[in-house]
């Protein structure tokens, strides 16, 4: 065989060369032509793709296609509410990206999933090295206090947050209490409670990210780098955390997006007066019924995310040595 | 003055006992094996000398320096580890730099040692690969050169053959003594197989429970084993019991419980109550097809099973209730013709029966 294709799940391919040459003597018995042979030599030769059909059927309705309709939606022409006609109109994308009402959008929005990512990685990655160094009880019960709060609906979590961040709130409370403050902090519906928000939903993420990647470093490592004459800063630094470089990635990238395309924390615990993308987004459909709008926004907001995936990408390929 | 000195060194890890009370002394120079069973705290003892470990109590010598309190860092010894520890993302180059770069040397000392030392493991050329592209023999010489190329006073071994096939470990024993003899760097080595220990060895020490059994040369430890644990730990020994019914100066007469008296040479300690341990090794033991008339030692027994071992044959004497093991390598053995079943002579030397405690 000329070309042959190696598939990544295990299959043992001489059998499949015995079968096919098996079906090719069936079918050379009765005259056939050429390219029905060959069609069938192709199937035969591919037919482990049929693995793959419903993963990529689902993939394909439910993602790719709404995919290609918004994008088509984006370019059409608005005649208010609710109503757009076919046209090639890149409108809403200039308005979003030039208009100062729009851009300060943009950049609030960004600021924000960026200063999430930063907390929750500077802030996981030494909790993340100590549960990955426990062992026995101690890890287990690291990990339920990482996981537990994740089986609580996001929303009951946030409005947890309206008892502790409010103007009667825990902190509040505590505060005026002990006679620290005269009047309550304004906390909730700020952006401050909107980053509290934020972390709430990533960083259980972030930590099961980078758990699963300090584990995996060995140990006897930062040992050798001890051996040879590092300090215990330095054989961190050279070993652990270079080699723990691409997780970083990984863990940055999904605390960005996550955060960046949010929109319950935002529209609950912000305040009305600062908008984030997929907020505008939802107005622009919902209220506004511009629907060619809110589709260029959510493109753009699709796009922002992808070019953050493929620079994440390059740096885990990078590190990944 | 001693490279290394270990004195009443003590591990404990909860109520478990690594390491219990031992005191060491290597000289510069030597090859030093710790050799035991897999728990016996050999490994703790090697990372406690390399700083990996602290002890319980007990203090660490190294060029007579008390070293106790050191970090890793801060003592001149540099391991082998038992995974090899290559750093996966720096290349062979830098791996064997790191070592030289913490010591703060100038890039051309750095750039010399490196190459020297790679070349000294056979390795030139390989330096701007990364360790995922070497095999495990070419990692294994990498590991060795990265802890020799910071030239410590002691180099630390530990298992680091464990992980090669054997036609490969037995090379890597015929070269790590020759760079070791070398370059004559005081050297420990911690392992299990005592096949490493025995042909690679100045001096051995057994360790077991934590505890020293003995110390000694390859030769001594396998000819003059002091405990009932070595002369079983260090090649194969048939044990049979007995009492003692007579005791002189070089010699004892000794009783065995299936009812022949033995004679043993050189009696150490004989228990008050005279009961005792006689080890025999397979190949000390004769065999003979007619009883001979002699002044050494002989055992009737019944022959139950040869097995061809190659250089040798292995059979397996039924006596009394006992098995014994017995080898053979002759020439003339190897063209008799024995039957299962038949009648055999044992002879040994009083000289080969060691006497134990029972």
């Amino acid at each position: 065989m000329s070309r042959e294709t190696v598939w990544f799940f295990p299959l043992d391919v001489s059998m499949v060369s015995v079968k096919l040459s098996a079906h090719k003597a069936m079918f050379k018995a009765i005259p056939m032509t050429t390219w029905l042979e060959k069609s069938f030599e192709i199937y035969h030769r591919n037919r482990f793709l049929l693995i793959f059909l419903p993963a990529l059927l689902i993939v394909v309705i439910f993602f790719f296609i709404p995919i290609i309709a918004l994008l088509r939606v984006s370019f059409c022409e608005s005649v208010g509410m609710g109503v757009y006609r076919p046209a090639f109109r890149l409108d809403g994308y200039v308005k979003f990206l030039t208009d100062p009402f729009y851009v300060q959008i943009i950049i609030y929005t960004i600021k924000n999933a960026l200063l999430v990512t930063f907390i929750a990685l500077a802030a996981g990655y030494p909790v993340a090295y100590y549960v990955a160094r426990a062992s026995g009880i101690k890890k287990i019960i690291c990990l339920l206090l990482i996981i537990v709060p994740l089986w609580t609906n996001l929303i009951v979590r946030i409005y947890g947050w309206f008892v502790i961040l409010g103007r009667q709130g825990f902190i509040n409370t505590m505060l005026l209490g002990t006679g620290l403050i005269d009047e309550p902090l304004s906390m909730i519906f700020t952006s401050f409670s909107v980053v509290i928000g934020l972390l709430d939903v990533v960083f259980p993420w972030v930590l099961l990210i980078l758990i699963s990647v300090l584990e995996g470093i060995d140990w006897s490592m930062m040992e050798a780098a001890r051996d040879l004459g590092a300090g215990r800063f330095r054989s961190f630094y050279e070993v652990t955390f270079k080699l723990s470089i691409p997780g970083v990635a990984v863990a940055g990238l999904f605390a960005f997006v996550w955060s960046l395309g949010e929109y319950a924390v935002p529209s609950l615990l912000g305040s009305s007066a600062q908008r984030t993308i997929s907020i505008e987004v939802v107005d622009q459909i919902l209220n506004v019924l511009n629907w060619p709008f809110g589709a260029s926004i959510a493109f753009i907001l699709f796009s922002i995310s992808v070019a953050v995936l493929l620079i994440s990408n390059r740096i885990s390929q990078r590190g990944a040595r | 003055m001693f490279d290394v000195e270990l004195i009443r060194l003590t591990k404990r890890f909860g109520d478990v006992v690594a390491v219990d009370d031992i005191s060491l002394e290597i000289n510069q120079g030597e090859f030093f094996f710790l050799l035991g069973p897999s728990g016996c705290g050999k490994t703790t003892a090697l990372r406690i000398i390399g700083g990996l470990e602290n002890p319980t109590a007990g203090i660490v010598k190294i060029k007579g320096q008390d070293v106790t309190n050191k970090p890793p860092e801060a003592r001149d010894t540099a391991t082998v580890f038992q995974s090899w520890a290559l750093f996966p993302h720096k290349t062979i180059f830098e791996n064997l730099a790191f070592g030289l770069k913490m010591r703060k040397k100038s890039r051309q000392e750095i750039n010399d040692k490196t190459y020297a030392y790679l070349e000294l493991v056979n390795l030139t050329g390989f330096e701007n690969r990364y360790p995922g592209q070497l095999s495990g023999g070419q990692k294994q010489r990498v590991a060795l050169a990265r802890a020799l190329v910071v030239e410590p006073a002691v180099l630390l071994l530990d298992e680091p053959l464990s992980a090669l096939d054997l036609k490969l470990r037995q090379q890597m024993r015929f070269e790590i003594r020759r760079i070791q003899k070398n370059i004559h760097i005081t050297t420990i080595f911690v392992t299990h197989d005592q096949t490493e220990a025995l042909t690679m060895a100045d001096r051995i020490v057994i360790m077991n429970n934590g505890r020293i059994e003995q110390i000694g040369t390859p030769h001594d430890i396998y000819y003059h084993p002091k405990s009932k644990f070595t002369s079983d730990f260090i090649g194969e020994t048939n044990f049979l019991t007995g009492s003692v019914t007579r005791l002189q100066a070089d010699e004892i007469m000794v009783e065995l419980s299936e009812g022949t008296r033995i004679k043993a040479a050189a009696a150490r300690d004989v228990p008050p109550d005279g009961n005792v341990l006689i080890g025999i090794r397979p190949e000390h033991i004769v065999l003979r097809r007619q009883k001979p008339q002699s002044e050494n030692n002989i055992l009737q027994g019944r022959l139950m099973d040869v097995s061809f071992m190659g250089a040798t044959r292995r059979f397996h004497i039924e006596f009394g209730k006992k098995i014994i093991a017995v080898d053979s390598g002759g020439a003339a053995e190897h063209s008799a013709q024995y039957c299962q079943g038949e009648n055999i002579y044992l002879e040994i030397e009083p000289g080969n029966c060691l006497v134990f405690p029972a």
